[in-house]
């Protein structure tokens, strides 16, 4: 009996795993499908060739245009920065031969002088205030300037330039350093304070209990840390 | 030429070993796919993408003989029947309470030809299918189901009851009563 539940069992089983071909639908074409699976084994080594190919020649357009997109955003750059560059020599350029002329009559010789040297220091350096502020030490006291300043409005512009450059760099001042000084350092503060407590010759009387305290100049004349403060006590009588 | 020679050109990389397998196994293998995925289409892409399979891991493979060739080849269309249906996201089973085993009413589908036992279980909805195929079919426990399913135990052991009450009112709609009758 349990033999025949068994086979029973499996009987249903086994008539699946019999079946040859799909019930109600056409049979497989199996040349079809197998040159389906025979391409796809073929292309899988040339499939993955052709992606490494493709993504090699990806990422070197890629950094073309990188390469390309940076060139073009210079190149955009590049004029601005001519402009800001070429637009401190203007004023040191050569003057004209009317301005020439007009600067070596009218104007005082020592004011050209600073002038020339304080556009020279524009040139060679923007970023040394110290140097520039020094120099303006030396070369802003000009002794006739009602005169010079006259002088200098009736001759050219291109004169003119480099006074204005003068304030310019006057305005500029250094920063100032504030003094360091270290936690641990003592001075001698402390002792003159006390040297000027003992020239100022007082005397003081204290009644304590009855009986009168009073400072000892001698005491405070032989003072030491320890006994400015020490007091003789004298009984009242 | 036998299956074991099959294997060795095959291995050798013999297109037309590699094909005289695959027109051995093919038919049945198809069929394999069949019971878990509804269309046909599907299922012979299933297979082929199993054959592929197959064919790229035949290095590592040591002949046995037929029956485990056969089987392993079977697991290979399981597992790929199995990601498919995952990549349709299938498995999207509410889980349900615990249902005690209930025995199947084999002695019904044993009355049965293999062309109506198929058709009845293509019919049954995908869950119900799966879980079916995999408990009555292929053997595997409830535990190994719910792992490979991504679902729970009491979840496979409701589906397979579900399953067979439908397969009963299917088999009792057919106009198979008949076959209960005899059995009881």
């Amino acid at each position: 009996m349990s033999s025949e539940n068994q086979n029973n069992t499996s009987n249903w089983r086994s008539k699946l795993d019999e079946l040859e071909s799909l019930p109600g639908e056409a049979i497989l074409d199996k040349n079809a499908s197998w040159e389906k699976l025979h391409e796809k084994l073929k292309g899988g080594k040339s499939n993955r060739k052709a992606t490494w190919y493709w993504v090699a020649a990806a990422s070197v357009l890629v950094v073309l245009m990188i390469s390309l997109l940076n060139l073009i955003k210079e190149d955009h750059h590049l004029p601005k920065n001519l402009t800001v560059l070429k637009q401190p020599d203007k004023p040191t350029s050569s003057p004209s031969p009317a301005a020439k002329k007009d600067s070596g009559e009218g104007i005082n010789p020592a004011l050209l002088e600073t002038n020339k040297t304080i556009t020279f220091e524009n040139k060679k350096d923007k970023i040394n205030h110290s140097a520039i502020s020094a120099n303006v030490k030396n070369f802003i006291h000009v002794p006739d300037t009602a005169s010079a300043h006259d002088a200098i409005a009736q001759s050219s512009d291109s004169v003119l330039q480099p006074a204005d450059n003068i304030l310019a760099t006057a305005i500029i001042s250094a920063k100032k350093k504030l003094p360091v000084i270290h936690i641990n350092e003592l001075d001698n503060s402390f002792e003159e304070e006390i040297s000027v407590s003992h020239n100022n010759d007082r005397h003081f009387f204290v009644r304590l209990n009855n009986r009168d305290a009073s400072s000892n100049t001698s005491i405070r004349k032989n003072y030491s840390p320890d006994n400015i403060f020490k007091i003789n006590l004298s009984p009242q009588n | 030429m036998n299956l074991s020679d099959l294997i060795k050109e095959a291995k050798q990389g013999s297109n037309a070993a590699q094909k005289c397998l695959f027109d051995e196994m093919s038919g049945k293998l198809l069929i394999i796919c069949r019971r878990y995925v509804k269309n046909t289409e599907d299922a012979e892409e299933i297979m082929l993408d199993g054959f592929y399979k197959f064919f790229k891991s035949l290095s590592s493979f040591t002949y046995q003989g037929d029956a485990a060739l056969f089987s392993w080849m079977k697991r290979i269309m399981i597992n790929e029947c199995l990601m498919f249906l995952r990549k349709k996201n299938v498995f999207t089973i509410i889980s349900d309470t615990a249902v005690e085993d209930v025995p199947l009413e084999e002695e019904a589908l044993n009355n049965l030809s293999a062309s109506e036992i198929f058709n009845l279980i293509v019919l049954l909805p995908v869950g119900y299918r799966t879980v079916f195929n995999l408990y009555e079919i292929e053997g595997m426990k409830h535990n190994e189901i719910a792992i490979l399913l991504g679902i729970s135990e009491s979840t496979s052991k409701s589906q397979l009851f579900k399953a067979k009450n439908l397969l009963q009112k299917m088999l009792l709609t057919k106009g198979i009563e008949y076959v209960k009758r005899k059995s009881k």
